[in-house]
């Protein structure tokens, strides 16, 4: 058993310390990149914003689609958002998919709907469509009523919606997430100042737990006091800030948020839509883009914009969040699987050879290193060939780094668009940036590697949502809520 | 690896985040002085226009946008105090035009940074003259997105017939920013009127690509004139499918009385696309001397074509109405059953359909 052990620790242990070592320095990297990206952004956001001067009929018209399955609870709030937006031209779709609770009838109460002719063409396979309605009060507003398909994935609705879509544009958002009025209006902007054609495009999203709306605006935004939503917000800040413009600079992003996307619709249908099979159908898709891109030879961009905001609610309950953190991997591991072809390919450029491989080794492998160091570790210190202190610095040196790179990413939102107006909701992100490491991190380990055993056992479930709804001005609460929002 | 190379390793990325922070800082502070000088001298400028729109002499504006950013100046020239300006019978862009910051924007025009020439075409958007065409028609042919765009916007605001061809080359050739800006393009030169008629039934003639045709075909449509009908009816006759639906909808914008004739034949077409358009043309036309045929597409074999007929049929009023309410199933079950489906439609879903 010693030996074994000690085999174990002499073998693991030059691996793992490479392995921390080289990622930690890419993520040093794709820091300083991104600080670069968000210099840029800023610049394009205010003495560079075209877009302002802009007449309304040069605006791409987007169709924006919603997916909802038992939504009662916030469906409203979303929908209301979503019609007062600041943009010329769009539609918004808002596909029921097959909900046991009240939210069609909410809708068709609220909105006043009536029923149109199926007179749109479906060029994507869906489940069949009970109805179409069309809102009396707002005629921008299209109720498709979905029924059950053999697959409970969020892939269905979202082909209906782009079947049943007009505009060359989809921009794709959760029911549980409240668009910014002017966030269409600044997710477009790329387009007008991007060399390349841009396919898709994504922005930041928030953790609105604790946030009050009117009308879709937050009105002084304050950080959550569930202290487990207040863990997510430096991860979300993280997760957007500075990996995904990192990646603007290392050859596009591979991963659009399924909460808040846009894509050319041309692009969707051409690679089949959402994969119904998928439960990262958002990464499936942004993958199958740029795969089918890079084999016509296009010039594309899939760039990420810091500025267009939404806002979701971020699960409060260890069960939820576990269960979204599990779902997100099982996804993660589905997906980087079936694109295994691409990986190192050199036909795919940059996705090929440095984002894929960081996706597998740094996203997909991580928690399986990261238990493996804390078994080497303890067997190490067991047989006595780690001394203590040694290994009390690594573990000092590790959540220091992983501590400095979340304040790095609270202080670049800070110093830049500075969502939060009181400093002391600042202060206590970054307590909770500071305690991540201590205990939640390792439960995020746990997760994901949840998320390896019910790969593995072929489970294709979505999981458990409750929603306890938006806190606007006149409303109650805001509460827990899974949403796909991506902010790993 | 031993932990003494690891701590270097460390040490060295804490290094660098730590540069990198202070780095950031920096940044953000020079960001704020730089940023503060550069409002303060917006402000100015804009008191200026204020003081000159309430009969201020015009030195103080002059000074005042010579010590403004150039890229403030398209900013400048939108506000309120601008525009009260020009109402005060004072052209602030022939101010702006007599200036030295406007020559280095003409500089800039020609510059290797795109946002450099941005600005000049923004610049030029918003306080252009007739001299500064030949500029407009390099920067409509931009090859970065943001100052072609921009330059649009230049040529709706100076409307000079030399922009026409550069236009009609774009509403073909555009291939910047989103895939809705040939939309934009058309709209601009729909502004050109009369002027474009002429030079536009030429280009319908000599276009040999579909896409290019189809391009062309919807700005005609925009257009709605009677001197374009020729080439439109032409066009109903295109080997492309694309082209032949643009002409259907084409027609639906050009006076009844020469229309109901081709979209009738239409109606014939052997693709059930072209069909289907040249029903709804007819309906938004109003076209009751169409009614037969109509009545006829009713028991097309395409069912998007029975619709577009059913529909258009709802739009002819009553006359419409009781040829839909005499269909009879043993005539033609599924004329029938479209039929009752549009009569059972409210006036808002038809409505919605035909709009």
């Amino acid at each position: 058993m010693t030996d074994f052990l000690r085999g174990f620790v002499e073998f693991w242990d030059p691996i793992l310390l490479w392995y921390f070592g080289s990622l930690n320095l890419f993520y040093g990297i794709l820091f300083a990149l991104s600080v670069f990206e968000v210099a840029k952004h800023w610049a394009l956001a205010s003495k560079l914003d075209l877009t302002e001067r802009l007449p309304e009929e040069a605006f791409p018209p987007v169709s924006v689609v919603v997916p909802a399955f038992n939504e009662e609870a916030v469906i409203v709030p979303s929908v209301d958002a979503l019609l007062s937006l600041d943009y010329p031209s769009y539609e918004v779709i808002v596909v029921n998919d097959d909900s046991t609770d009240r939210t069609l009838e909410l809708l068709s109460e609220t909105y006043d709907l009536y029923e149109v002719p199926p007179a749109f063409t479906h060029r994507l396979e869906t489940p069949p469509v009970r109805g179409y309605y069309r809102s009396r009060r707002d005629p921008r507003l299209l109720v498709v009523d979905k029924a059950k398909g053999p697959i409970a994935t969020r892939s269905a609705p979202l082909n209906v919606g782009i079947n049943a879509s007009r505009y060359p544009y989809c921009a794709i958002i959760d029911a549980d997430t409240i668009m910014e009025p002017r966030a269409l209006r600044r997710l477009t902007r790329i387009m007008f100042v991007d060399p390349r054609p841009v396919a898709g495009t994504g922005g930041t999203i928030r953790v609105a737990n604790g946030v009050r709306f009117r009308g879709g605006v937050p009105i002084a935004p304050r950080g959550p006091r569930n202290w487990l939503a207040s863990f997510q917000v430096p991860e979300y800040f993280r997760a957007f800030l500075f990996g995904r413009l990192g990646w603007n600079r290392l050859g596009g992003n591979i991963l659009i948020s399924g909460a808040f996307g846009l894509w050319q619709k041309r692009l969707m249908v051409a690679v089949g839509g959402y994969d119904e099979a998928s439960i990262a159908e958002d990464l499936e898709l942004t993958l199958n883009i740029h795969r089918l891109l890079k084999d016509r030879r296009e010039p594309y961009d899939v760039p990420f914009v810091p500025d267009p905001v939404v806002w979701t609610e971020v699960p409060e309950t260890i069960q939820m969040l576990g269960s979204q953190r599990e779902r997100w991997h099982r996804g993660l591991l589905g997906t980087l699987f079936r694109h295994w072809r691409m990986f190192l390919n050199p036909r795919y450029g940059f996705i090929g050879l440095l984002t894929l491989p960081y996706y597998v080794l740094g996203e997909m492998l991580a928690p399986v290193v990261e238990v493996t160091g804390y078994g080497v570790i303890a067997a190490g210190l067991w047989l006595g060939v780690l001394n203590v202190p040694h290994a009390l610095l690594f573990f000092a040196l590790a959540f220091g780094y992983q501590m400095l790179l979340s304040l790095g990413a609270v202080w670049l939102e800070y110093l830049t668009f500075r969502v939060y107006p009181r400093a002391r909701d600042y202060a206590r992100i970054v307590v909770f940036a500071l305690l991540e490491p201590l205990g939640y991190r390792q439960l995020t380990v746990w997760w994901r590697l949840k998320g390896f055993w019910t790969f593995l056992r072929d489970v294709s479930s979505w999981g458990s949502q409750a929603r306890k709804g938006f806190a606007t001005e006149t409303g109650s609460g805001g509460g827990p809520g899974d949403g796909a929002a991506d902010g790993g | 690896m031993g932990l003494r190379p690891l701590l270097y390793l460390v040490g060295f990325e804490f290094g660098l985040l730590g540069l990198l922070f202070v780095l950031l800082f920096l940044w953000s502070r020079v960001r704020i002085v730089l940023g503060a000088g550069r409002a303060r001298r917006e402000l100015a400028a804009h008191a200026a226009l204020r003081g000159w729109s309430e009969g201020d002499p015009a030195g103080p504006v002059r000074r005042a946008l010579e010590r403004c950013p150039i890229a403030s100046l398209p900013r400048i020239l939108g506000t309120r105090a601008a525009r009260r300006a020009e109402e005060a019978g004072l052209s602030v862009a022939e101010l702006v035009r007599s200036s030295a910051a406007h020559r280095r924007a003409l500089r800039w025009a020609r510059s290797r940074l795109w946002w450099r020439r941005l600005t000049a075409a923004e610049l030029l958007a918003a306080a252009g003259g007739p001299g500064d065409v030949p500029t407009l028609v390099r920067l409509l042919a931009d090859r970065h997105p943001a100052p072609a765009t921009a330059a649009l916007l230049g040529a709706r605001r100076l409307r000079s017939d030399r922009l026409i061809p550069p236009l009609l080359d774009l509403t073909v050739g555009w291939t910047h920013g989103p895939l809705s800006a040939k939309e934009h393009v058309r709209i601009v030169l729909a502004g050109f009127g009369e002027a474009l008629v002429e030079p536009l039934a030429e280009r319908l003639r000599s276009v040999e690509d579909e896409a290019g045709r189809v391009a062309l075909l919807q700005l005609a449509g925009r257009l709605g004139r009677e001197a374009l009908r020729a080439e439109i009816e032409r066009s109903l006759a295109h080997g492309g499918l694309e082209a032949r639906i643009s002409a259907a909808r084409a027609l639906a914008s050009l006076p009844r009385r020469g229309s109901v004739g081709p979209l009738r034949a239409a109606l014939e077409d052997p693709a059930w696309q072209v069909r289907a358009q040249a029903a709804a043309a007819l309906g938004r036309l109003e076209a009751r001397t169409a009614a037969d045929g109509l009545l006829r597409a009713l028991a097309d074999p395409s069912w998007w074509v029975r619709l577009r007929a059913g529909l258009a049929l709802r739009q002819l009023g009553w006359k419409g109405e009781r040829l839909l309410e005499s269909v009879r199933p043993e005539t033609d079950r599924y004329a029938h059953d479209m039929a009752r489906y549009v009569l059972g439609l409210e006036d808002a879903a038809v409505w919605e359909y035909v709009s």
